[in-house]
């Protein structure tokens, strides 16, 4: 399992990943965009009552559309302020990068031909030739150079800026360029893979608001439409670099209420969805044509707990006792159906680096007490817990049953619910409660990141400050060649030793889909639900 | 009469002036939107410095001026979740709650009016008592409770409505019953006592002695009278109506304003929810001057104090 | 009153729901079968008695497996709690405030009554979504928020009849023979209008636990161990089209009592107020 996820960086011809070349090559109807949108958001929307009238409408002019429902609107076209998961994923569909994640976290090649390693800070890349952006220009390196030159520009304010403006481009020519960056940094691949190429010549026309409003990208599928709140619609791109997809036309809608979600599933009115609660599998697998679909993702749910408090936490025993007195397994079982992966580390087993010969934290109640009492609490203390449950799924109900679990040893927590606003304020000022409960994850979630955003001094989620950890992360993240998996080791078992937060399980990401319209499709690991990856019924 | 509605207009104005100091001030208090501008991973001394270059950590009296007139010359800032003006963000959005609005109002006056005169002239029938009921539990039932029960009913058990959405009149029925009937209720209620009060009163009696048709003196006479405290409801319900749709939005996952305040506010979408919050008390400070001039117009007697 | 009581059939059912529901909150810890708290997940989503579930949990199980009777049976404090001393202090701000706008009038009037239009333009949800975001989520909030929201009927009703008794032949008495202001509003006006005022504090109190459950529905509710009826429907939802009765059954609840409440109210309108009863 170790190393699972490694350089192995698969020279991936692009005709793999999804996109399985026995796409039916419909031609598509020549739709003026604008104009059919409408009518066709409102025919998706009517279908709930009528699928069939949907059905009917494919087969006179066998154009094959999916409709997939995700959580909430995208906040933005624009890839540079694409931080929210669920904008990424859209984008991804609409835009090309020059290395990308595939299905299963693996790095795979997507613009780029093939790239190689000059040294610890600089990257050499080779564009594919006759790459097509949606308007027909060409891509090539200066589009590249464009895209990270606006994102480290210091007077603008994309969301990337901060996690993106350590690496630059410099071109070679038109289809050849470095990638640099400032220190080394061993993210640098996973993190390109965030990075969409946008088109220099139209963003420098239509100006970055209207690019918002209309982008124009370089991926399998042009867009149409953006009806907020509501759906957006893409469509097949004819001359996409990796082959037309099968799928003519997406359309994504919004859905925030898991059991509408659901509903909609059934009724017809949509053919994917993802965020299905574990609450709902029992009746979704129990339906003959919907197929039921999950996989570990990339996200950890764990107790932070504020040190720099009074409270009981700041005894490393007491940490350590916390760790011990939660039976994870149980949580998992009991209360999420199975569907995690119970952790006692912040490091997942796909990241890279990942190390099982570090010990983990079982659970033992009698142990717990033990080290309770020798830390002066044999009979326990009362301490807050508070969490912002809206996000995860089941999340209220874990803090609940964790609450009760520590509670068999003495530990009396009261939850507070907060907004994750008021939470992010309280890390700033180190007022969280002794016990927060947080999820972290995302698409270029790894070791390095997950660690140093929560546990490292003065970053956002974090409530420990150690002078040794931030050696320890700083070799970590700076090892780009050589021994890269001692730096991971060590800091793993420095979190192990002293017990900064509780991780609790890994989660795992839920999709459903209609197996009368979907062939095959797979969950991705980094929790971004595409359509564009679907096999459709023929 | 003028002097009247010209002294009306300036409290409207004041009122208004007064909802947004008081919207600022709460939203000062609450925080700024700093944060949520840059990604998840940004450090503490990023965000400190984006909040000094965009003025968040000037006097509060000096932002409140900045706020208000470039509101004034149209200019309501930029949605920091979106990256676009705020104004453009809610204005797409405010046709979806509009319809929304609009189809309640029709059922509220579909069902409450009709009811509201049937069960005061069939005082004490069954019919009666079967409105009265039904009424009384239009106000205590939770709305979004019951919009739940009926997309469980319609849209999974039945299948006959859409879950949500807003593409098809199909799927405005269960929104607008849900946000509906709490008012349908309230106006049955009002217009019954109302219209059996007024017939009391003498001059019906008289009316009535002149040979006129019974319903007609219903219709004319009590309901014309009753109509003023109807508007008054109606006035009121408004502001019922635009509460409500937050909820009833959310519920349903309809994209008008209500659900994109309840999303901006746990955003911390700040530009989106002062201009959200204004332009429903606007809307409500309108409505409720409009509904004082009718009732100046149709009751020239009472004048409002 | 207890002739009148027996006279009207809905207003006694109304107090009859009304006393159970305070019987459910008084004894709570005697009468429940199980501790609302106590998670059992082996025993999770089992459906009532009458669904098909065992006898042991009558009304069946959530999602943490606490049985779900003895929650509704705990969740009855709640409501009862943040339903009176909601009404008392949205009570005692607006009674305060109509006095002083009616009995001073002029600028006094004036500033009480832009405070009121201020506060009518205010959607309560987003009042409550602004307390909430600012001073946290608490039990002692959501009584501030149905306070703040629901002050404004009374000031209105107290203004109006002080407006009208002001003027009255022994209002003008008292006042010559020296009657300081706060006294004669507190002995003299006063127990004048207290009949509308506890009419409208009825129903000012079926309000409130309607806003209660909306509040929790969004997620601004009391904290996570309390269970409350609000809170319980939220969370049933996740579970509607497996587990329905996790959302049906704390509706009927709030159902019921709002009904209790209003039924309740409107006996004593009838009785307290026979001007007004039609």
């Amino acid at each position: 399992m170790r190393k699972r996820f490694t350089a192995t960086i698969l020279a991936v011809t692009l005709a793999a990943a999804g996109l399985v070349g026995c796409g039916t090559p419909q031609s598509s109807e020549s739709t003026t965009a604008a104009a059919t949108t409408a009518a066709a958001a409102a025919e998706a929307a009517e279908g709930g009552s009528e699928s069939e009238a949907a059905a009917e409408t494919e087969a006179s002019d066998g154009e094959i559309t999916i409709t997939y429902a995700q959580t909430s609107d995208v906040t933005s076209l624009d890839p540079r302020n694409a931080t929210s998961t669920i904008s990424a994923a859209m984008i991804s569909q609409v835009f090309s990068t020059l290395i990308r994640t595939d299905a299963d976290y693996n790095l795979v090649l997507d613009a780029a031909e093939s790239y190689e390693v000059i040294d610890d800070t600089t990257y050499k890349f080779t564009l594919r030739k006759g790459i097509k952006f949606h308007d027909g220009e060409e891509l090539t390196s200066e589009d590249v150079k464009y895209t990270l030159d606006t994102i480290r520009d210091e007077n603008a304010t994309y969301s990337l800026k901060s996690d993106f403006s350590f690496m630059y481009c410099e071109p070679i020519d038109d289809y050849n360029l470095y990638i640099k960056t400032d220190e080394p940094n061993s993210s640098t691949l996973l993190r390109l893979n965030y990075i969409k190429i946008i088109p220099k010549h139209y963003v420098e026309e239509v100006g970055d608001e209207e690019f918002n409003l209309h982008p124009i990208g370089s991926g399998p599928y042009k867009f149409v439409s953006w009806d907020t709140d509501e759906a957006i619609t893409l469509e097949a791109f004819d001359d996409y670099f990796g082959g037309r997809p099968p799928v003519d036309r997406l359309v994504c809608k919004v859905i925030p209420e898991a059991s509408a979600r659901i509903a909609a599933l059934e009724a017809g009115e949509v053919d994917l969805i993802g965020a299905v609660t574990t609450g709902q599998m029992e009746r979704l697998q129990s339906l003959d044509n919907i197929e039921v679909v999950s996989r570990p993702s990339t996200r950890t749910a764990y107790f932070t707990m504020n040190t720099f408090g009074d409270s009981p936490v700041t005894d490393v025993r007491v940490r350590k006792a916390i760790n011990m007195a939660i039976d994870r397994e149980t949580i998992v079982q009991g209360v999420l159906d199975g569907y995690a992966q119970a952790v006692s580390s912040l490091a997942l087993p796909i990241f890279e680096g990942f190390d099982d010969s570090i010990p983990t934290y079982e659970y033992d109640p009698e142990g717990a007490k033990a080290l309770l009492a020798e830390a002066g609490y044999p009979d326990g203390f009362d301490i807050e817990m508070e969490g912002s449950f809206s996000g995860l799924s089941n999340a209220s109900d874990v803090a609940q049953a964790v609450a009760a679990q520590l509670a068999e040893v003495g530990i009396n927590v009261t939850i507070v619910e907060k907004d994750s606003d008021t939470l992010r304020d309280e890390y700033q000022a180190h007022t969280t409660s002794p016990l927060t409960f947080f999820s972290f994850g995302g698409p270029y979630n790894d070791i390095n990141l997950i660690t140093k955003c929560v546990l490292g001094t003065g970053e956002r989620y974090s409530a420990w400050s150690d002078q040794e950890f931030e050696d320890l992360l700083h070799t970590m993240q700076s090892t780009v060649s050589g021994d890269k998996q001692a730096g991971y080791t060590a800091m793993q078992q420095y979190i192990y030793d002293n017990a900064p937060v509780v991780p609790l399980y890994q989660t795992y990401s839920i999709c459903a889909y209609n197996k009368d319209k979907i062939a095959e499709w797979n969950v991705r690991t980094d929790e971004m639900l595409m359509g564009f990856d679907v096999v459709p019924v023929k | 009469m003028t002097k009247y509605l010209v002294k009306r207009l300036f409290q409207s104005l004041i009122a208004v002036l007064g909802i947004t100091i008081v919207v600022f001030l709460v939203l000062n208090i609450a925080g700024d939107p700093v944060t949520l501008m840059l990604p998840e991973t940004a450090s503490f001394e990023e965000i400190e410095a984006l909040r000094e270059k965009l003025g968040y950590n000037d006097p509060i009296l000096i932002q409140y001026w900045r706020f208000l007139s470039n509101a004034l010359h149209g200019d309501f800032g930029m949605s920091y979740n979106y990256n676009r003006p705020a104004w453009d963000v809610v204005a797409e959005r405010i046709p979806a709650t509009v319809t929304l609005a609009l189809a309640s109002m029709g059922v509220v006056l579909a069902i409450g009016i009709p009811a509201g005169i049937i069960s005061a002239v069939k005082r004490n029938s069954v019919l009666d008592a079967v409105i009265r009921s039904l009424a009384l539990l239009g106000q205590c039932v939770p709305a979004f409770w019951m919009g739940i029960m009926m997309m469980l009913l319609f849209a999974v058990k039945l299948k006959v409505l859409p879950t949500s959405g807003f593409a098809s009149w199909s799927a405005l029925v269960m929104p607008a019953c849900t946000l509906g009937v709490f008012s349908a209720a309230t106006i049955t209620r009002m217009l019954r006592s109302s219209m059996i009060e007024i017939m009391s009163k003498e001059y019906i009696d008289v009316a009535k002695a002149k040979g006129l048709y019974g319903y007609v003196v219903v219709m004319k006479h009590a309901f014309k009278n009753a109509l003023s405290s109807v508007l008054t409801i109606i006035g009121l319900q408004v502001s019922s109506l635009l509460g409500g749709s937050v909820i009833t939005e959310t519920v349903f996952a309809w994209p008008g304003i209500g659900r994109l305040l309840v999303q901006s506010i746990n955003n911390s979408d700040f530009m989106v929810v002062e201009l959200i919050v204004m332009l429903m008390a606007v809307v409500f400070v309108a409505v409720n001057f409009i509904v004082d001039v009718l009732y100046c117009v149709i009751n020239p007697r009472v004048r409002l104090q | 009153m207890w002739k009148s009581l027996k006279e009207s059939k809905t207003g006694m059912l109304g107090v009859l729901i009304m006393l159970l529901v305070f019987l459910m909150a008084i004894m709570a810890q005697w009468i429940s079968p199980y501790d609302p708290a106590k998670q059992d997940l082996m025993n999770k989503l089992m459906d009532p008695v009458f669904a098909g579930g065992s006898a042991q949990h009558l009304l069946g199980t959530d999602q943490l497996g606490r049985d779900i009777l003895s929650r509704l049976i705990y969740g009855s404090r709640i409501t009862i709690l943040v339903a009176f001393s909601g009404t008392i202090f949205a009570g005692l701000i607006g009674v305060t405030l109509g006095a002083l706008a009616g009995y001073y009038g002029k600028w006094v009037d004036a500033l009480i009554m832009r405070i009121v239009d201020i506060q009518l333009s205010f959607p309560f949800v987003l009042l409550a979504l602004f307390v909430a975001a600012v001073l946290g989520r608490s039990l002692r909030n959501i009584i501030l928020i149905a306070a703040i929201s629901g002050w404004v009927p009374y000031a209105r009703l107290i203004r109006g009849e002080i407006l009208s008794v002001r003027e009255m032949e022994y209002i003008e008495a008292i006042r010559s023979v020296g009657g300081k202001n706060g006294r004669i509003i507190l002995y003299h006006i006063i127990p004048n209008v207290i009949s509308p005022v506890i009419v409208q504090a009825t129903l000012g109190m079926a309000r409130i636990i309607l806003m209660e459950a909306s509040l929790s529905y969004l997620g601004l509710g009391v904290p996570l161990e309390i269970p409350t009826w609000g809170r319980m429907l939220s969370e049933g939802r996740d579970y509607m089209l497996t587990n329905p009765w996790l959302a049906i059954l704390p509706g009927v609840a709030i159902t019921l009592t709002v009904l209790g409440v209003n039924l309740m109210g409107d006996w004593m309108r009838d009785y307290l107020d026979p001007k007004l009863n039609v």
